[in-house]
């Protein structure tokens, strides 16, 4: 089994690796900090006149960075989520692997596994870039930014699962457009909350918090990117909120399977 | 254990946002045996993928089952002992003929020695050796199908299931699949073939299903099935048209210059007596010898094939 497992995982890296569209999205995250380290030279500037103290603006300056980088690997997860499964069963590779003694469940697993791992070498190529980055200015990154950026990369699996899960049984666009919508779910119902209550209703807490349960909550997360410029994280809430991305992005993989178990592929009229 | 068994296979598709349901497959039953090519033969729409698809578990029946080896299609076990090449086959095309037979050698769960020895031996076999590291993607339509059949027979498998193995080849291509399919018959290989090169079929199948618009038709061995319908052609000189008009009055037609095919013993003996009646003279009596072509064309359109089609 698990020889079968990696043979997918493998080739949906593989795969991804060739995406053109998956590559733009890289190249244009690079090319983000690129632009960052040419600000950075007036903030040489800046250091060499004494005006700001070192360590401050560069911890400032990575902060802003992996924020971009962040929001740009999620939607790059977004785009990996959607193409795996759907493009092998769009192009009928799917019922070529699916003729081998593989069962979907294998098939989903090592799917989902194979773009995490892609998206952990994106994540891996990011982190080199800043530390050379780090580097050219004679500093280091500390533990905390590295972090940051796993807790990053954590995000885009749970993102790239819940793109992952809609994909198997909606049009692509559909999908990406269901996953910015659970993404943003607890925002959404906080802020229909909010509306109602500025128009003089009343949504009683317990409903908000039943509504926004199925969504992911990020904010633990957050407060680890925050503790980089304000050092204000408490282990137990990464920790925590780590274990619910993880957990969360496990739970949309396993309804991607029960998706996909019913799935009817080679759909065709003869 | 047999490789095959459908029984009263079924499938309609639910109509989405109001449309009529659609039935692909009514009630179809039959089985492959060891050993043995079964064509499995219908026009464009008669149900012939579906019930692939139903066989390779793609599709969920809506009515009655099917079983490879005696499990469902979607077991692992029924899987690991067969070899399939769909109609479109699709491939990953940046991989190479060896690492693409080798992923599906792995997904087979057979070792890197014995793989390499297999892949090794199919791409010979197949013709694709002086190719077999160039991408599948800069490979021409032959060349894929040829990869798609190698992907199929990596697991020596007991029973294949080819839809149109021979689309995109040329003759040379066609002969080289025939003669596989025979060398794999012989090695005791079940085979469940879809073609519309009839001739092809004919050549090298045991038994024939023919289906059209979800229906079996026909079945029986390729005997059984050309012989159900074989009459008896008898060929006459004619000074002027009176053995053509007895002929006709009998209610046969005479087709062309002194032919006319009876369809039965004893029909054939009273045109025989009407021509020499007429003053003809008889020059040829044998069994009519019609093609697996003929009988389906007359199968799924309900008329005999035209003269002009008609193989020589």
């Amino acid at each position: 089994m698990m020889q079968r497992m990696f043979a997918v995982a493998e080739i949906t890296v593989r795969r991804l690796m060739k995406s053109r569209l998956l590559w733009i999205g890289v190249v244009g995250s690079l090319l983000i900090i690129g632009l960052f380290m040419t600000s950075v030279v007036g903030m040489v500037r800046m250091l060499a006149a004494g005006e700001v103290v070192s360590g401050t603006m560069l911890m400032q300056v990575l902060g802003t960075i992996i924020t971009f980088l962040g929001a740009l690997a999620q939607l790059i997860a977004i785009f990996v989520g959607v193409s795996v499964v759907k493009r092998d069963v769009v192009e009928g590779t799917v019922a070529s692997v699916l003729s081998k003694p593989v069962s979907r469940g294998e098939y989903i697993a090592a799917s989902y596994a194979g773009a995490a791992v892609y998206l952990l070498m994106m994540w891996a190529l990011f982190a080199l870039v800043l530390t050379l980055f780090a580097a050219a200015f004679k500093s280091t990154l500390s533990g905390t930014a590295y972090l940051t950026m796993f807790a990053r990369y954590l995000v885009c699996v749970m993102t790239m699962a819940i793109a992952f899960s809609f994909s198997i049984r909606f049009h692509p666009w559909v999908a990406v457009l269901l996953t910015f919508v659970v993404l943003r779910g607890t925002a959404t119902v906080n802020g229909i909350a909010a509306v109602i209550g500025a128009l003089g209703g009343n949504v009683p807490d317990a409903v908000v918090k039943v509504l926004s349960y199925p969504f992911p909550v990020l904010g633990a997360l957050d407060s680890v990117a925050d503790r980089l410029t304000r050092g204000s994280l408490t282990e137990h809430s990464a920790g925590l909120g780590f274990l619910h991305i993880v957990d969360y992005g496990l739970v949309m993989a396993v309804l991607a399977y029960l998706l996909f178990r019913g799935l009817e592929i080679n759909r065709v009229r003869d | 254990m047999t490789p095959v068994q459908a029984t009263g296979l079924g499938k309609t598709f639910t109509g989405n946002f109001g449309r009529a349901p659609f039935t692909a497959l009514g009630d179809v039953s039959f089985e492959v045996r060891p050993g043995e090519i079964l064509a499995f033969l219908g026009p464009n729409g008669a149900g012939k993928t579906t019930t692939i698809n139903l066989l390779m578990g793609f599709l969920t029946p809506s009515r009655g089952q099917a079983t490879l080896f005696g499990f469902p299609p979607s077991d692992s076990r029924a899987r690991a002992r067969l070899g399939f090449l769909p109609e479109h086959y699709a491939f990953y095309p940046f991989l190479s003929a060896t690492r693409l037979l080798h992923y599906f050698g792995r997904l087979h769960g057979i070792e890197k020695i014995e793989r390499t020895k297999r892949v090794d031996e199919l791409l010979y076999k197949l013709g694709l050796a002086d190719a077999k590291d160039r991408a599948v993607g800069k490979y021409s339509r032959g060349m894929r199908q040829r990869v798609g059949i190698a992907q199929a027979l990596i697991n020596r498998p007991e029973l294949l299931i080819l839809d149109e193995p021979t689309s995109g080849f040329d003759p040379v291509g066609r002969r080289m699949v025939r003669d596989l399919l025979l060398e794999l018959k012989h090695q005791g290989t079940a085979v469940f073939l879809c073609s519309h090169i009839l001739s092809e079929v004919e050549s090298i199948c045991d038994r024939v299903i023919i289906i059209d618009r979800g229906r079996v038709v026909r079945q029986g061995t390729l005997e059984e099935v050309i012989g159900e319908s074989r009459g008896v052609e008898v060929t006459f000189r004619d000074s002027g048209d009176a053995a053509g008009q007895r002929l006709t009055a009998m209610g046969l037609k005479p087709a062309g210059a002194g032919t006319v095919t009876a369809p039965d013993e004893d029909t054939a003996q009273r045109a025989l007596d009407a021509i020499r009646a007429a003053g003809g003279v008889i020059t040829g009596y044998k069994p009519a010898a019609r093609t697996l072509e003929e009988v389906f064309i007359q199968d799924v359109t309900g008329t005999a094939a035209p003269e002009a089609e008609r193989a020589p």
